[in-house]
């Protein structure tokens, strides 16, 4: 039975208004927030406030200014004649109990695209399945959970997309590594068994980017990240006032720093960068190296006539330190984004080539079917998930010629 | 591109009855296929070629080419990719018009169609020579409902002529548009329309 959406009526209509007020009352607060962005141009002010949030153990998690202007916009550089971009993404099969055999599966594809010349992208991808008892099933027998697998995948992706760039780095300069999502959202977890190791494969892979002279880029699409209004914030409060309590105490319901940006930042142009303050980046420069700090800026990723549709693009410090590869980066990924509409064209085969799909999934459970009967080992399909398949994709409808 | 000797595959078939079958091919693929021209399927271990004509090309879309149209910074590697990496179908529509069992022409329609993926190839020009002696399979064409008739008839026809020496070309297609006025002799519009379409160029 599908859903019953005469019973739903009255709560749509309930979150329409309540919505509606929200956006009216943060509008409010924007208008403010902006003013006030405005007026603050003395960097040294912003960091004696930071460090006076840091020496009160305050837990500041917003934006600190690295070495630009946060306040005003940055316009579109020229575009290089030429350059490689490499585009990874990264999905996964999680092991299914139902499934013919435990196994988890990881598959990452890259994209690679030849910028200013007629070159045909190239496209490698790596799927790579495990099966043995060890890689399947935690230490008490369960099999892995969906948050271990996706640390995986993050390492293998920044690994793949490494050794990919390395083989090809006579490949036209600059070489752009574009990865989809934050660099800063490291899901090493104390829950993940491994996690001191994954974290020393990914810094490792960041260091063959590093040695190969590519530019490694982060792409957050629609960010929905208050880093410069926590900032903002902080300004407001007088020294004795910079506590813990204190900053915990924001609510900044329905607002984002993409919200108090879009006025500011004309089609292409970029926010001055910053740096997130936040224990997770204190140890990426503390404990690897000072290179891999996580700086970003935003972007305005829409064409010109177009309403303003903001991006938050984060390079690691080695990127950040050298001016004109932080050009070449705003310029060619504004330029990947007017390929397709406001995102990064290679961003989007990455994820087609990446991507498994529903109906690869069942080629594989069956392909794994016959493997096991072919070795005498027993099958039994899971009797829910064939009942299930069969109510949803039994349809069909016939086709003539 | 797999290869009959001397004919280019055009695609493998993807629905097929007995009056009929679609095939796909990949838009990289799409230089040799043309409208009305002569293809024949072959089920595995058997010898009869079906014959058909080709009455739709069809280039599937999807969400991204439908974003990419409107996008302003289209260029050669987008293009290339899209076309050459991401293999956009294209979907061929062929009628059946008879059989080649050997060099003898069956002009009924095929006992069996083609099976899922049989590859589909184009006619060369002595298949289309020989299936084009006698002009039975006139009416399978103008019967069908579903192709537009006279256009499909006068692309095979002006096909079928240019298979043959120059010199033979012209009472082909004479003896071709005598043959249709005695199918359409009661629909006067529809002739008349044919045969401006295949009168040869000496003619015009």
């Amino acid at each position: 039975m599908s859903l019953q959406f005469e019973k739903l009526e009255a709560q749509i209509a309930q979150l329409g208004v309540t919505l509606a007020e929200r956006s009216h009352s943060a509008a409010e607060e924007l208008r403010a927030a902006a003013n006030l962005l405005r007026q603050l141009d003395d960097l040294d002010a912003i960091w004696e406030q930071i460090k006076l949030a840091r020496q009160n153990d305050a837990g500041f998690r917003g934006a600190a200014p690295f070495d630009e202007p946060i306040n005003q916009p940055f316009p579109l550089p020229e575009v290089p004649p030429r350059a490689t971009l490499f585009a990874a993404d990264g999905s996964q099969i999680y092991p299914d109990m139902h499934a013919p055999a435990p196994y988890w599966l990881t598959n990452i594809g890259v994209f690679i695209y030849h910028h200013g010349t007629g070159e045909l992208p190239e496209m490698v991808s790596e799927p790579q399945l495990y099966f043995r008892d060890e890689e399947v099933r935690t230490a008490d027998g369960q099999l892995l959970p969906a948050n271990v697998i996706n640390a995986r995948r993050t390492v293998y992706e920044m690994q793949f997309l490494a050794q990919t760039v390395t083989r090809r780095q006579a490949s036209a300069a600059p070489l752009i590594a574009l990865c989809d999502g934050p660099l800063l959202h490291m899901p090493f977890g104390k829950e993940i068994p491994d996690a001191a190791l994954l974290e020393a494969d990914y810094h490792e892979a960041m260091d063959f980017l590093l040695d190969a002279g590519a530019a490694l880029v982060g792409y957050i699409d629609r960010p929905t990240s208050r880093f410069v209004l926590y900032t903002l914030y902080l300004m407001t409060l007088p020294p004795e006032e910079i506590t813990a309590a204190n900053l915990s105490t924001l609510r900044l319901e329905g607002m984002s720093d993409a919200d108090l940006y879009k006025p500011l930042l004309p089609h292409g142009a970029r926010s001055g960068m910053m740096v997130q303050q936040s224990p997770l980046n204190k140890d990426y420069k503390d404990r690897f190296s000072p290179a891999h700090e996580v700086i970003f800026f935003y972007l305005n990723t829409a064409a010109y006539g177009q309403a303003p549709y903001l991006a938050r693009v984060e390079i690691p410090q080695w990127v950040a330190r050298d001016k004109a590869l932080v050009n070449a980066v705003h310029a060619l990924v504004y330029n990947q984004c007017q390929i397709t509409d406001r995102y990064p064209y290679a961003l989007t085969r990455a994820d087609e080539i990446a991507v498994v799909q529903p109906a690869d999934k069942r080629a594989l459970d069956e392909r794994i079917a016959i493997e096991l009967l072919r070795h005498s080992q027993p099958v039994e399909p899971s009797q829910k998930l064939s009942t299930k398949w069969m109510a949803r994709y039994g349809r069909r409808q016939h086709e003539g010629v | 591109m797999e290869m009959l000797p001397n004919v280019p595959m055009i695609g493998r078939v993807l629905r097929a009855s007995t009056t009929g079958f679609e095939c796909g091919t990949r838009s990289s693929d799409l230089d040799e296929p043309s409208f009305g021209a002569f293809v024949q399927a072959r089920r595995r271990n058997d010898e009869t070629a079906i014959i058909g004509l080709i009455y739709a090309i069809r280039v599937d879309d999807d969400p991204l080419v439908r974003q990419l149209i409107m996008a302003n910074n289209i260029n050669t590697a987008t293009i290339r990719d899209q076309r050459e990496n991401r293999m956009v179908p294209v979907e061929i529509s062929i009628i059946t018009v008879g059989c080649l069992n050997g060099s003898t022409p069956i002009y009924a329609l095929p006992p069996r169609p083609p099976l899922s993926l049989d590859p589909v190839y184009l006619c060369d020009a002595e298949m289309i020579y020989t299936f084009t002696q006698n002009f039975d399979f006139f009416r399978l064409v103008l019967q069908a409902a579903q192709v537009p008739s006279e256009e499909l008839l006068a692309a095979a026809l002006r096909l079928a002529a240019a298979a043959r020496p120059l010199r033979e070309q012209t009472d082909f297609l004479t003896r071709a548009g005598q043959r249709l006025a005695q199918l359409l002799s009661g629909d006067l519009p529809r002739l008349h329309h044919l045969l401006r379409l295949i009168r040869p160029e000496s003619a015009r």
